[in-house]
């Protein structure tokens, strides 16, 4: 390139002096310009750039300013020197040993927990030696470079601290390698910035369990150190071994679990040890981020008290040895969603590197790979009979035609229908486990847009399902097909995704108190639709249950479901309702003014029809129809209560520019894109607070009547008792048996909100309505706290609490 | 490439016309003054280049120049941070080596994109790469 421009280059310019001794090839020549551009820059008009035709604004807005400390992370204060005091071949005792151990696993345990390692291990000034100048090889990774005189080598403790930090160092490496080789958010979930220094990539793992060993060894001979230290220091180095161990990215999923539990058992003694260190405060500085390749000033050093270091790192260990159930658990995608989904709901919250640990395993081949792929198995258990002949496994054995203007036999058909769909799921299947193992806040932003994918994926289900039907139809096994199949299992998952949405907003308190009622009300909507499919697959696949006279009023619904919460029950309340129906009208929502139709007290009796079909699925159906329509109760009573309690606050109380109607169009707003369930509609938020036509004040409350009472409390029964019922078919029929006792946990926690709930309500009623009314409620103020430590974990379900004003 | 694009900014070394009397007389005055033309168009032979940036607390700072201005504020990008060591570090070393010429290295780091105000400007350097017998590509 520079040859053909030498001859261009040389034009006839003055050779400037300094130039005109010959230098040898590509010597840098430097030349001293400072008078003439300072002259140049001077001949410059105000505000007159000379700049390269490329750069803009925009890019300069981007550059650190020299010489501003707030900028300039070289900027040294008067008297400030760059270089740290303290030397790391200073010997240490074995007490500052500990010291020094335990201030740099709080060091780790902050990185995990979000900082950068600038502020964290990279203060170790015997870590950056070992980094920094980067070592060709691990022998060269010493507190020293170069030579070192024989009184000033490295003594045992050093030695043995050396060790420690190069396993440090390595654990750090395989931890960026598992976070970064899943989705994470960098800087939200973790910071994964090295700062251009080699965490030893290319060494294997058993070299720093080697170093371990070799001082292990030492430690254990040496006769000088006092046996309490010498045994605080080994164990140390051995959970510091194992720890290494259990973080290797290379190992086999079945040696997963090995690791883990003997580190948490031994967390209780390194805690109990922690006293004898004493820390070296001095073997730590801010000022080596003056070094480290970035263009931020020196931040302060992320203090984390040595307990609550093993608080998390107690919690990371539980995390992960938690994770690794997911091998062990049912290969089945509904246990494997199960567990996600309970995973990253845990309490507190999973760090990023055990929610990357268990998205490893998720989407390692050994759990994806399986003769029937997990999506087919995941509608199966849906839509379609046990051994359904419309996926009998021998339409595969069909050849195709060898002439190919003739049709496919329908066998193969129907194989291939099934297949395109399955490929068309795959990727927003992905999307959903990918979504699942995000952190809190983000699956919950995430999932919109999964919903989303499945919306498409919805509409390509119905032509699947019109190309099944047709197939099946000229099979003659029109019977062993469900109305719509695919789309009904398309629609059932994503419904179960908005109900997840909307529970993990409450969760995360986004919701405000005046927004609640109708959020608790779509939750309703949305958890009746799913209540209603799952009758629908129910009915399918267990078989109709005896037929009752009611049966023949309502029909079999038909897709595209729309939500008929406007539609008042036609059943009399006195004749008994099966379970399907029942479903349809736990709470009636007027449309108008029309004050509310008596709330169908017979629930409460019907008795659940017990099934015999006591297959898998029939179990997991029913129990998803139970767990749905204990939902869709709870959050019809709740969107009650707490529209009531709007209306005892009075009207526009909570701010004078905004409406509830435009916050719900606002929170409406990434489900009004769906094609169902519908949401534009105004009704939806009008039928939610409308109680028994514009009432609005307390005195109209007081007179509000038994029914909304009574209908309350008859959900929250209605409630209870669907969960009973689950509950008793247990976490196997939930296909949770992989997360028994989160799920055990879930369904007490449910129960309790309703016993709470229903507490509430009686206490409102009884001032507001029954005998204690007369004594002058002035007004009542409404208290929405999350508790901390409850016994039971109920996520995003929050009951008021209610302090009354006399 | 760079040469290429140096192309365009090889600076007009003619007598300029249309100097005004003042500007004559400033010259005159001062014969390191420049006009506006011929400040620009030596200020833009090093756009591009590699300058060396002394500031005033000793630091050096080694990058691309992409713009400077009446007030001396250079930025330049990809840069290094050169940074002298320490009298103590000096002393150090050579106490350690026992030879009195033994070699200290300077501190160095990248910075990346950076802007130099005027005001802590010391010294310019402009860092040059020739073959032997290749002419300077810049009127100095």
């Amino acid at each position: 390139m520079w040859l053909t421009n030498v001859p261009a280059s040389t034009t006839d310019h003055q050779r400037p002096p300094t130039h005109s001794t010959s230098a040898p090839a590509m010597e840098p020549k430097i030349i001293d310009i400072t008078e003439k551009f300072t002259a140049a820059c001077n001949g410059l008009d105000v505000g007159q750039l000379v700049k390269d035709a490329v750069f803009t604004l925009y890019e300069s807005i981007g550059a650190v300013e020299i010489m501003d400390p707030k900028m300039d992370s070289g900027f040294l204060q008067p008297g400030e020197s760059l270089e740290d005091d303290y030397d790391p071949l200073t010997r240490i005792s074995p007490e500052e040993l500990i010291g020094i151990m335990d201030q740099l696993l709080c060091y780790e345990m902050a990185w995990h927990t979000g900082y950068p390692l600038s502020q964290t291990l990279f203060t170790s000034i015997h870590i950056d030696r070992l980094l920094w100048p980067e070592a060709k090889v691990l022998e060269q990774a010493q507190f020293y470079r170069g030579e070192v005189e024989e009184s000033r080598r490295p003594d045992l403790l050093l030695e043995a601290l050396r060790a420690y930090c190069l396993a440090v160092v390595k654990s750090c490496d395989y931890v960026i390698a598992k976070i970064t080789s899943r989705d994470y958010f960098e800087e939200e979930d973790f910071c994964s910035q090295t700062y251009n220094r080699v965490l030893f990539v290319q060494i294997p793992t058993d070299v720093f369990a080697r170093e371990l060993d070799a001082v292990i060894e030492a430690v254990e001979e040496s006769t000088e150190i006092d046996k309490t230290l010498q045994s605080a220091i080994i164990l140390r180095l051995n959970v510091r071994k194992t720890l290494l161990l259990a973080l290797d990215i290379d190992l086999p999923l079945p040696y997963l679990a090995m690791y883990w539990l003997p580190i948490l058992n031994s967390l209780t003694t390194i805690e109990e040890t922690h006293l004898l260190g004493k820390p070296v405060p001095s073997a730590f500085s801010t000022k080596i981020q003056r070094r480290l390749a970035s263009t931020v000033p020196p931040r302060p050093i992320a203090e984390v008290a040595f307990k609550d270091a093993m608080k998390t790192f107690r919690q990371l260990c539980t995390d992960c040895q938690e994770a690794t159930r997911f091998i062990q658990i049912p290969k089945d995608p509904i246990e494997y969603q199960s567990f996600l989904w309970t995973f990253a709901t845990r309490n507190p919250p999973p760090l990023p590197y055990s929610r990357s640990y268990l998205g490893t395993i998720a989407f390692s081949p050994e759990i994806l790979q399986s003769n029937v792929p997990l999506t087919l198995i995941d509608i199966e258990s849906f839509v379609f009979k046990s051994e359904s002949k419309v996926l009998d496994p021998s339409h595969r054995a069909l050849s195709p035609p060898l002439n190919p203007r003739l049709p496919y036999p329908l066998g193969l058909q129907l194989v291939n229908v099934i297949d395109t769909f399955l490929d068309r799921v795959n990727p927003a299947y992905t999307e959903l486990w990918i979504t699942l193992c995000q952190n809190r806040c983000r699956i919950r932003r995430m999932l919109i847009h999964v919903i989303a994918a499945w919306d498409i994926l919805q509409k390509e289900a119905e032509t699947a399902d019109a190309e099944l039907a047709t197939i099946c139809q000229a099979m003659g096994i029109a019977h062993e097909l469900m109305d719509k199949p695919l789309t009904t299992w398309v629609y059932i998952r994503k419904l179960w995704m908005l109900e997840k949405v909307i529970l993990l907003g409450f969760d995360q308190t986004i919701y405000r108190l005046d927004e609640m009622s109708f959020m608790y009300y779509f939750l309703y909507m949305v958890a009746e639709q799913r209540a209603r499919l799952l009758a629908q697959c129910k009915q399918h696949v267990i078989g109709t249950p005896p037929p009752s006279p009611q049966r023949s009023q309502s029909p079999a619904l038909s897709l595209p479901l729309r939500p008929t919460p406007s539609q008042p029950s036609s059943q009399s309340p006195t004749q008994p309702v099966s379970e399907e129906d029942s479903t349809l009208s736990v709470i009636n929502f007027p449309p108008t003014s029309v004050p509310p139709p008596n709330f169908t007290a017979s629930i409460i009796d019907s008795t659940s029809h017990i099934e015999l079909d006591d297959s898998e699925n029939a179990a997991f159906l029913r129990n998803s129809h139970r767990i749905a329509t204990g939902t869709l109760a709870l959050a019809a009573a709740l969107s009650r209560l707490y529209t009531i309690l709007l209306y005892l606050r009075g009207p526009n109380k909570i701010s004078p520019l905004s409406t509830s109607y435009l916050r719900y169009e606002a929170r409406m707003k990434p489900f009004h894109a769906l094609s169902s369930p519908p949401t534009s509609s105004p009704s939806v938020f009008e039928n939610s607070q409308n109680l028994a036509g514009g009432v609005s004040l307390l005195q109209k409350a007081q007179g509000l009547g038994n029914d909304v009472w009574t209908e309350m409390q008859d959900a929250t029964m209605v409630a209870m008792q669907r969960l009973n019922d689950a509950t008793e078919e247990a976490a196997k029929g939930s296909k949770a048996e992989g997360v028994k006792d989160a799920w055990d946990a879930e369904m007490k926690g449910l129960t309790e909100t309703c016993m709470i709930f229903d507490e509430i309500a009686a206490e409102m009623r009884g001032r507001l309505y029954g005998e204690e009314s007369g004594e002058g409620v002035k007004g009542i103020k409404v208290l929405i706290e999350k508790e901390d430590g409850k016994d039971y974990d109920c996520l995003g379900w929050i009951t008021p609490g209610l302090k009354w004003e006399m | 490439m760079h040469m290429h694009q140096h192309q365009h900014h090889v600076p007009n070394i003619g007598p300029p016309f249309g100097k005004s009397i003042k500007n004559m007389a400033e010259v005159a005055a001062n014969p390191k003054a420049m006009d506006n033309e011929q400040a620009t168009s030596y200020l833009n032979q090093f756009i591009g280049r590699n300058l060396r940036i002394h500031a005033s607390d000793g630091r050096v700072f080694g990058g691309q120049l992409k713009c400077t201005d009446k007030d001396r504020n250079v930025i330049l990008a990809l840069t290094h941070e050169y940074r002298a060591p320490s009298a103590e570090m000096i002393k150090k070393t050579i106490e350690e080596s026992g030879n009195p010429k033994a070699v200290v290295t300077w501190n160095s780091r990248f910075v990346g994109l950076v802007v130099i105000p005027g005001a802590h400007v010391r010294k310019i350097e402009f860092e040059e790469n020739l073959m032997p017998g290749q002419k300077s590509s810049v009127t100095l």
